[in-house]
């Protein structure tokens, strides 16, 4: 009688763990003879065409495979050449003259030189992708020798060496590989979805969608070889896994996405590191301008003045951010130029707001924990104020609909922004101006508009800039957004790993070129 | 029986057009735009539009529903906005792992409800201590459950890994995707017990809630079988109670665990999705946690059709065996 179940009782206990008792242990740290870097991604970037890749999660693999004329020195506002060796720019502003790299190869051997770079301007505007505006107001290029390339804009564009330094700005792409893999007039689109096609220090050389990426050293790379010469992106969604994998040494590096304990605990471990780059993201409170609460620009002036910009970044970043000092990221204005920074008044809310005594507001959000936490604390100030504030999560698609559906704006909306280039035209263009394309709450300054339209039109460099300070004054004077803090890109990583290297508009991503371990 | 076969494949095609129904207005209310995430949120606005027009997207919603119907007809899925690829082609590749994860999941639950079932049943030494624990894990929720798991047999004991399908180099590809199965047909043992060991938590967690559901409604059906008349005439004529109980009380309280069964697969599918992004696992419920955030009509709208004509078949399968096991319920 107690024979079968118990034999079932067993098996019904143990069936599930014994397979899994064969022992088995984390993987070995790289960063110790390996060659092979392990990373993660958080979700399935989409494709990785550089001509339509747009987004955030996957820009580590677009950087280290392609490469265009300009980029930024590490951590610098400052332009350089990448391959292009010089520039010159005509007086009208129109007329962009690039030197090119000589000796600079694709990844499959076909030489890099003036004509590739003309296709590659060419299939950008084709596609008509996201990033395809930076080349809108190209008129022409010509390539009138191998290493010689010329643009011909419309009319002058002042962030334009700006747009072909951004990350997501033109590139090379190999027009040889286009040509062999072009089907149904894709400009090669669906091969380059999962492949690549640059010059860059790695070439994509595998992808198995949702579960991994693999990169592997460029042999054909002009400049100096990366020392890992394979780089392995597994796809973790979870965040908690991420982290436990870095932990357990089956990971090198996470690069984003956990909260400030996790980073602070990752530290404390001696095996691991985590390291800080400046970036342009800048964390803000959007306000409603419709709002009924926030409407009158003495309510928005007592809501910044009431807000703690130093306790709020320390307790919520820690050092993941400092407390926001400059209206505009860094490096697009001169520091001081437009500086941000108030005396805290923790009860100024509350006697702007008497009349709205028990008012329903609702706090938005569009990001991840520490956004969450900031617009909790929010609430709190807000409840103390006498409001009655409610939070509400934004995912990608309903925040970046908020433009076109008003009904669905939160009176304040938390979110942390980054341009897609270090000029201060890329963040007005984009978040600031009434019809601005991001202006979430649809909040603006007509006399900002006015002068930053005028500012972009000013080929002289110093009168532009001139405007745009004006511009910026302006817009600073609305209290459309208020700062909280400037936030940097963390990356945690094994403490093996040294040689690190970031752009300021670089998001989740690092040189992977640059990397090698210690000692 | 044919005749009840064809009425439940008839049921599954309208519970199809409803799904897409549903999906369409519920697509319709959400204030989303999932234009301006496919072509990122700096684009200018011509460009949105003109992504807009080229999609399809401009059009009224009956002509968009009507479009999607007729691709349904021909096996057209759309192309999803994320991936940029046909949403049957990511299906066919996401699916394999799903199905494998589910299969697992239901030889884990089905031992688990048979021995809780049983045990209690019978009321053998150490039920209440084995139900009581199971009962303890189904009530937590998935995700801490799934994250409790990887704390404790990745992270502190080293047995399983935390994520992903499989670790050995080279796995086998092909012919049914079931990692477990193609291993041992190329002959990779260590690739079948590899993919076996990544299987373990993620298919554990998901098994958890519907093992507990089935098994509780198998103790109640077997403890009212074995006070039955026909079990007492067992008894009397000598019977064993084991043999009582697996050769009379078994096949005889099946019918209604067996619906549960049926009904806790919704559990099941609605657990893919939250297990599979907690251990990485690349099935349709990650492709559909992906394709969430940025509004991927034709992912969401296909992986949930998916699910739903799934959903269907098993119950009508549960149904058809119902009906073999007692032929009454097809009158």
């Amino acid at each position: 009688m107690p024979r079968p179940l118990a034999a079932l009782a067993t098996l019904g206990i143990f069936a599930v763990l014994a397979a899994g008792c064969t022992g088995g242990s984390p993987a070995s740290s790289s960063g110790s003879g390996t060659t092979t870097l392990r990373l993660a991604l958080s979700a399935d970037p989409s494709p990785l065409d550089p001509d339509t890749y747009y987004e955030a999660e996957g820009l580590q693999i677009t950087t280290a495979t392609y490469q265009g004329l300009l980029t930024y020195e590490p951590s610098s506002p400052k332009i350089t050449g990448l391959l292009a060796t010089s520039w010159s720019v005509s007086p009208d502003g129109k007329t962009y003259r690039f030197v090119l790299r000589s000796g600079v190869k694709f990844n499959d051997g076909t030489p890099f030189d003036a004509a590739a770079m003309k296709a590659s301007f060419e299939r950008r505007t084709a596609l008509k992708g996201g990033p395809s505006y930076m080349l809108a107001a190209v008129a022409s290029t010509e390539a009138p020798d191998a290493t010689t390339f010329v643009v011909h804009l419309k009319q002058p564009v002042v962030p334009f060496l700006d747009y072909l330094a951004s990350p997501y700005g033109p590139v090379a792409v190999n027009p040889t590989a286009v040509a062999a893999h072009a089907t149904g007039g894709d400009h090669g689109a669906g091969w380059l979805a999962t492949h690549s096609g640059g010059t860059g220090p790695y070439v994509l050389s595998d992808v198995v969608k949702t579960t991994k990426y693999e990169l592997t050293a460029n042999p054909n790379y002009w400049g100096t070889k990366p020392y890992y010469s394979t780089v392995d992106f597994s796809v973790i969604p979870d965040f908690s896994s991420q982290s436990l994998e870095l932990r357990g040494g089956q990971l090198d590096m996470v690069l984003h996405g956990l909260d400030t304990r996790d980073y602070t605990s990752l530290a404390a471990n001696p095996v691991l590191q985590v390291q800080n780059f400046p970036t342009l993201f800048k964390v803000q409170v959007w306000v409603n301008p419709a709002s009924r609460v926030f409407g009158a620009i003495p309510v928005r002036q007592a809501l910044r003045d009431s807000l703690d910009t130093k306790t709020l970044t320390s307790d919520v970043y820690g050092n993941r951010a400092s407390a926001s000092t400059q209206f505009y990221p860094v490096g697009m204005l001169p520091d001081g130029a437009v500086a941000d920074t108030w005396s805290p008044s923790p009860d100024a809310l509350k006697t702007a707001v008497e009349a709205d005594k028990g008012r329903d507001v609702v706090v938005g959000y569009y990001g991840d924990n520490s956004l969450k936490q900031l617009a909790n604390t929010l609430q709190v100030s807000l409840q103390q104020a006498g409001l009655s504030a409610t939070v509400r999560s934004y995912n990608p698609s309903q925040v970046f609909a908020l433009p076109t559906t008003p009904a669905q704006r939160p009176d304040l909306l938390l979110a942390a922004m980054n341009p897609d280039a270090v000029h201060i035209d890329t963040w007005m263009s984009v978040y600031q101006e009434a019809q601005a394309p991001v202006n979430f709450l649809g909040c603006s300054a007509p006399a900002g508009d006015a002068l930053a339209t005028r500012a972009a039109a000013t080929a002289d460099p110093q009168q532009s800039l001139d405007l745009y300070e004006q511009a910026a004054r302006a817009y600073q004077s609305s209290l459309c957004w208020i700062n909280i803090a400037d936030l940097n890109d963390t990356i945690a990583a094994s403490s093996k790993l040294t040689g690190w290297q970031h752009l300021l508009p670089w998001i989740f991503t690092v040189d992977l070129a640059t990397l090698r371990p210690k000692g | 029986m044919i005749s009840f076969i064809s009425r439940r494949i008839a049921g599954a095609g309208a519970v199809c057009l409803g799904l897409t129904v549903v999906l369409f207005i519920l697509q319709h209310m959400s204030a989303v735009d999932p234009v301006r995430i496919l072509v990122g949120p700096s684009a200018p606005q011509s460009v949105v539009e003109e992504a807009r027009h080229r999609l399809g997207y401009d059009q009224p919603l009956v002509v968009q529903w009507f479009h999607y119907l007729q691709g349904l007809v021909t096996g057209n899925l759309q192309t999803s906005l994320r991936t940029q690829r046909p949403v049957t082609t990511d299906l066919g590749q996401y699916l394999p792992a799903s199905i494998e994860l589910a299969l697992f999941a239901i030889v884990i639950a089905t031992v688990l409800a048979l021995t809780l079932g049983l045990l209690t049943a019978a009321r053998k030494k150490g039920s209440g201590l084995f139900s009581g624990g199971l009962l303890a894990l189904s009530s937590a929720p998935t995700f801490l459950l799934a994250l409790l798991a990887v704390l404790l047999f990745y992270s502190t004991l080293h047995w399983l890994p935390a994520t992903g399908r499989i670790s050995v180099d080279n796995p086998p590809t092909g012919p049914t995707g079931l990692l477990t199965v193609d291993g041992l047909l190329h002959g990779r043992l260590d690739a079948t017990v590899d993919a076996v060991r990544h299987l373990i938590l993620p298919a554990t967690c998901l098994a958890m809630l519907p093992a507990v559901a089935v098994g509780r409604v198998l103790r109640s059906s077997l403890t009212t079988a074995m006070g039955s008349e026909y079990v007492r005439t067992a008894r009397a004529k000598g019977m064993s109670n084991s043999r009582i109980l697996f050769r009379h009380g078994l096949r005889n309280s099946a019918v209604t665990p067996l619906s549960m069964a049926g009904l806790q697969l919704g559990t099941l599918f609605a657990g893919l999705v939250i297990v599979e992004t907690v251990f990485a696992w690349p099935g349709i419920g990650l492709y559909l946690d992906q394709s969430i955030p940025t509004a991927d009509f034709p992912a969401i709208a296909g992986t949930t059709l998916l699910l739903g004509v799934g959903y269907v078949l098993a119950n009508t399968a549960v149904d058809i065996i119902q009906t073999v096991l007692d032929p009454r319920i097809v009158r």
